[in-house]
């Protein structure tokens, strides 16, 4: 190798590792400030579980931690069985006609649409057109619009991903198409299917803009709605966050700022839960497929 | 597993494993010869194309029931293509077609009326790689049957150890049939891909290349394996080992890749035949290794 080559690799070297690093400083740092500055109220008892507290300290973001949860799971229950459905046709029925490319066009297209987008679409379609108020059946259902293309494409490149030898292996021993995908390729895909969904479980867990109309009530006050009816307003924590740091007069709320952190802290932390949870997940399941012991 | 402990009626057992005597002498399988036995199947005129390629220029075979028929020759001459025409699992590649005939016992397979799923129970197929399904050792045994439905459970775990027996597998996984088929060695999973298509009792089982990824001791014992099956099933082998064909097929064909690189069949004798005295001048340049 000569000189210039071997200045040009460095230099090469040395930049990528210059952009890896600022990267990962950025990360560390919001993280190290978002959970420092809530750290007062993640550990604060009670912070969990009591709701707001309006005109004095001390509250909660209990329903709100509940609506998230609620919301997120819901959400769940529609986007999973649709996305996954696409993603299988995508994958293993759709071959590669015209038709098949407009449809996959339009999937990559609803991907890419601002979420403050979704969430008016939502609002108009959900609450508006059916004459009805913001809840969390609404919030949910604009939760899927966002979510559906990610399920879509993280199902279609988990059945991707697999040895074509798995499919010519089931077939060759007269399995249908449907056979093949339900008994042999899904189990196979398990593993990236469990840590794609959780993934794009912690993309609606941190979501605000979608559900900004649909699902918040934008009350302070009623706060301690643990029902169970999906036509009940609900406030998740990215939505509250907004509200508290935005809306909510310093005088009605003393400690709004409080709060935000604490909310900022624990919406950061959770997500990153998630990442990491979705990964060693995957990983056990790949290992209890592959179990030998 | 007191399944296997206790013996099970003879009698009850469907497709009995016979052993085969060792007959080894290829005279004798000569004097067996091809001519002798009855026709299982037979391609006519086949011509096999991916999209405007010609990949495969009529070809016309003749597969006798219980016997083993070798395809040899250069790699990208079409005997793949030409064996997985006759299972259609070519059907699955965007693009391809073919015309031509190929007869299971006096049906087109290719025919309009053919059902592919239903011949594929009766032809089963042996991959390049083997590919047991990530899934017990049971499970990847009982895939077939449970697809087809209908076989009660204590006679699942039966067919399930004879196929395992015939594959010459049970006394290395017999205790452990509900650990993952991805724990066997090479050797071991390709003959649980064999007992896997056992399972089905086919009549017919394809083999693509079964021991390119075998080491010489796994790749000898597959081919015992289809010594001792021969009789009970027609094989069909393709393989790009000359010693390998010569080694266990009764009939060899030999084909080649001809004008505009497609596929052709140059010659198909009884195996000692075309090794020791082949008919056409190219076939005689190919196994001598004069080109290639």
């Amino acid at each position: 190798m000569n000189r210039r080559l071997r200045r040009q690799n460095t230099i090469a070297i040395a930049v990528l590792r210059g952009m890896v690093g600022l990267l990962v400083v950025l990360l560390v740092w919001i993280v190290v400030q978002l959970v420092t500055s809530g750290w007062s109220e993640l550990t604060r008892g009670g912070f969990y579980t009591k709701v707001p507290n309006i005109g004095g300290p001390g509250g909660g973001v209990g329903p709100q931690l509940y609506n998230t949860v609620y919301v997120l799971i819901l959400s769940m229950l529609f986007a999973l069985p649709i996305g996954l459905a696409g993603g299988i046709f995508f994958a293993e029925y759709a071959g590669t006609g015209r038709l098949t490319n407009l449809l996959r066009r339009a999937s990559e297209t609803l991907a890419t649409l601002p979420s403050i987008v979704v969430g008016l679409f939502g609002y108009a379609l959900f609450v508006q057109a059916t004459h009805s108020h913001p809840s969390r059946l609404a919030a949910a259902l604009s939760l899927t619009v966002i979510n559906l293309p990610y399920v879509v494409r993280i199902s279609e490149d988990a059945l991707r991903a697999l040895p074509p030898a798995l499919r010519e292996g089931s077939l060759a021993l007269g399995a249908t198409r449907w056979q093949t995908v339900s008994r042999v390729l899904l189990p196979a895909a398990l593993p990236a299917l469990i840590t794609g969904a959780i993934i794009a479980a912690g993309r609606v867990f941190g979501e605000a803009a979608a559900i900004l109309f649909t699902g918040s009530n934008f009350s302070l006050t009623a706060h301690a709605n643990y029902t169970l009816n999906p036509l009940d307003a609900g406030d998740t924590l990215a939505v509250n966050l907004y509200v508290f740091r935005i809306q909510a007069e310093p005088n009605v709320v003393t400690d709004a700022r409080a709060y935000a952190d604490g909310v900022a802290a624990l919406l950061v932390m959770a997500v990153l839960v998630f990442n990491v949870g979705a990964r060693l997940l995957g990983r056990a399941a790949v290992r209890r497929l592959q179990r030998t012991a | 597993m007191t399944a296997i402990e206790r013996m099970p009626d003879p009698v009850a057992l469907s497709p009995v494993p016979q052993p085969q005597p060792p007959e080894r002498s290829t005279t004798a399988v000569l004097a067996a010869a091809p001519l002798s036995a009855p026709l299982k199947m037979s391609v006519h005129n086949l011509h096999c194309y991916y999209s405007d390629f010609l990949a495969v220029r009529n070809v016309s075979l003749e597969i006798p029931e219980g016997q083993i028929t070798a395809i040899i020759g250069p790699s990208g001459c079409g005997k793949s293509t030409v064996l997985r025409s006759i299972n259609r699992m070519n059907d699955l590649i965007p693009g391809f077609r073919s015309t031509g005939s190929i007869m299971l016992d006096g049906e087109d397979l290719l025919g309009p009326q053919s059902d592919a799923i239903a011949m594929r129970r009766r032809v089963g197929m042996l991959f390049q790689r083997p590919n047991p399904f990530p899934a017990s050792i049971f499970d990847n045994v009982a895939y077939g049957l449970r697809i087809a439905g209908g076989v009660p459970r204590k006679q699942l775990t039966e067919i399930v150890e004879q196929s395992l027996e015939r594959a010459a597998l049970l006394d290395e996984v017999k205790d452990r049939m509900d650990r993952s088929a991805l724990g066997l060695s090479g050797g071991q999973q390709q003959r649980l891909c064999l007992a896997r298509a056992l399972a089905v009792d086919p009549e017919v089982i394809l083999m693509d290349e079964p021991c390119s990824a075998l080491d010489p001791i796994a790749t000898l014992r597959i081919e015992d394996l289809m010594r001792e099956l021969a009789g009970q099933v027609t094989q069909v082998i393709v393989t790009h080992n000359m010693q390998q064909a010569a080694r266990v097929s009764d009939a060899t064909a030999f084909m080649l890749m001809g004008e505009g690189r497609a596929g052709e069949l140059v010659e198909i004798s009884p195996t000692v035949e075309l090794f020791r005295n082949p008919r056409d001048r190219r076939t005689e340049d190919y196994i001598t290794g004069r080109f290639g």
